[in-house]
């Protein structure tokens, strides 16, 4: 499926909402960019990526060529992201864990059943889903985790190089120190991983 | 912020499709044919850019309906959607898809109004990508580095795990003998190539 590559999976929202209401949501991504509103979201960590946006429904791009631009009632959100997981895993985790800012959001979208149930609101984005034709991720064998510990590893690594050159009191103290920040942090990554759906 | 996240720039564009010609296969039906035969891994259209970190097509054909009393509507174009998560800005982007983006970036769009108009070269693109863009109303990434910086690390990360064990039955001169040749062998290690599966290799 397109919608999967490796660990990663790409999932596509689409949801028309009123014009007015956009310039309201406007005003909430405006609060929910300032990173200390995404402390919960970074927790989550199996979001790669995610973004929402609004298309006003006279700003579908148009080129030449074209007798007619849109002609809509309604603006209309996109929601994109790229997470490690099945899908019943990310909406199941989003909603635990973000059920407030994703009312936040998509209440303004038309027929929004609200977060809470989990069933109505997992019903409402399969419906207005739309899976990718095509999807590339430059590290699909790994997952969101697996990278934040690479660069980790990666940080502490040119100290732990510099300390071979030092006394043996100080190699040793460097060499603790570096497995210490390691030894839970090389665990195997680079494979296609679990079958998703 | 919209586009930006930190040094992350998430374009998402729209392209309309052409409308079908008597005769010839529908555009939407040759479309999918093409994305479906499109590569994805290693050395792929946006594998080659060095800079994506991630990207996805879609084709939206029209909007969905989720019942009365909102009204019904649909569009009048089918549309490419793009979208791409990458290092730096556009104008880089752009360089590198006029560099390596060949057969693949021809195929696809030539599918959509007004591609024709525009150049292959990087202001060509530019100007292509520009017009189709739909801004971003909220990015959120959840990475600090580069995607060169990315593939370095979790390489390094795979040799880690091998020195870690080679080094437990090591006195400190071994050790410090499987740190150099290590460091040896990163420095001297050409620049990893994007968008493939890595498993570890035994030694």
């Amino acid at each position: 499926m397109s919608n999967i590559r490796g660990k990663a999976y790409a999932m596509n929202v689409i949801t028309p909402q009123r014009s007015w209401k956009s310039r309201i949501l406007r005003l909430a991504f405006a609060i929910l960019t300032l990173k200390v509103t995404q402390k919960d979201l970074r927790k989550l960590s199996f979001i790669h990526f995610a973004r929402w946006t609004i298309i006003p429904r006279n700003g579908f791009p148009s080129f030449p060529g074209q007798t007619r631009g849109e002609s809509l009632r309604f603006d209309y959100l996109l929601f994109e992201s790229n997470f490690n997981g099945s899908w019943n895993e990310y909406v199941d985790a989003f909603n635990a864990a973000l059920a407030v800012k994703l009312n936040l959001v998509w209440c303004w979208s038309e027929k929004f059943p609200g977060s809470v149930p989990l069933s109505p609101f997992k019903a409402y984005i399969e419906h207005n889903q739309k899976y990718n034709d095509w999807y590339y991720m430059a590290y699909p064998g790994s997952t969101v985790t697996d990278v934040k510990n690479a660069i980790l590893v990666a940080e502490a690594f040119p100290a732990l190089v510099e300390s071979t050159n030092a006394s043996e009191a100080e190699f040793t103290q460097a060499w603790q120190k570096f497995t210490a920040i390691a030894q839970n942090r090389v665990g195997r990554s680079g494979g296609p991983g679990p079958r998703m759906s | 912020m919209g586009n930006r996240y930190d040094n992350f720039y998430g374009y998402t564009g729209m392209f309309p499709v052409l409308r079908d010609v008597a005769g010839e296969a529908p555009k939407i039906t040759s479309l999918r044919r093409c994305l479906s035969e499109l590569e994805s891994g290693q050395g792929s259209l946006f594998s080659r850019t060095g800079l994506v970190h991630g990207a996805r097509l879609f084709l939206l054909d029209d909007v969905v309906y989720n019942g009365a009393p909102s009204p019904q509507e649909h569009l009048d174009y089918a549309y490419v959607v793009l979208s791409i998560t990458f290092d730096g800005d556009l104008a880089e982007l752009a360089f590198q898809l006029a560099e390596h983006g060949g057969e693949e970036w021809d195929a696809i769009f030539s599918h959509c109004y007004g591609f024709m108009d525009y150049g292959r070269d990087a202001t060509g693109i530019i100007n292509f990508l520009s017009r189709g863009q739909v801004t971003t109303s909220f990015l959120y990434v959840d990475a600090s580095a580069d995607l060169k910086d990315t593939l370095s690390a979790l390489a390094l990360q795979r040799e880690i795990g091998f020195l870690l064990e080679q080094a437990q039955l090591l006195d400190t001169a071994g050790r410090k003998k499987l740190i150099r040749e290590l460091a040896a062998k990163m420095a001297a290690a050409p620049d990893l190539i994007p968008g493939d599966f890595h498993h570890r290799e035994a030694n």
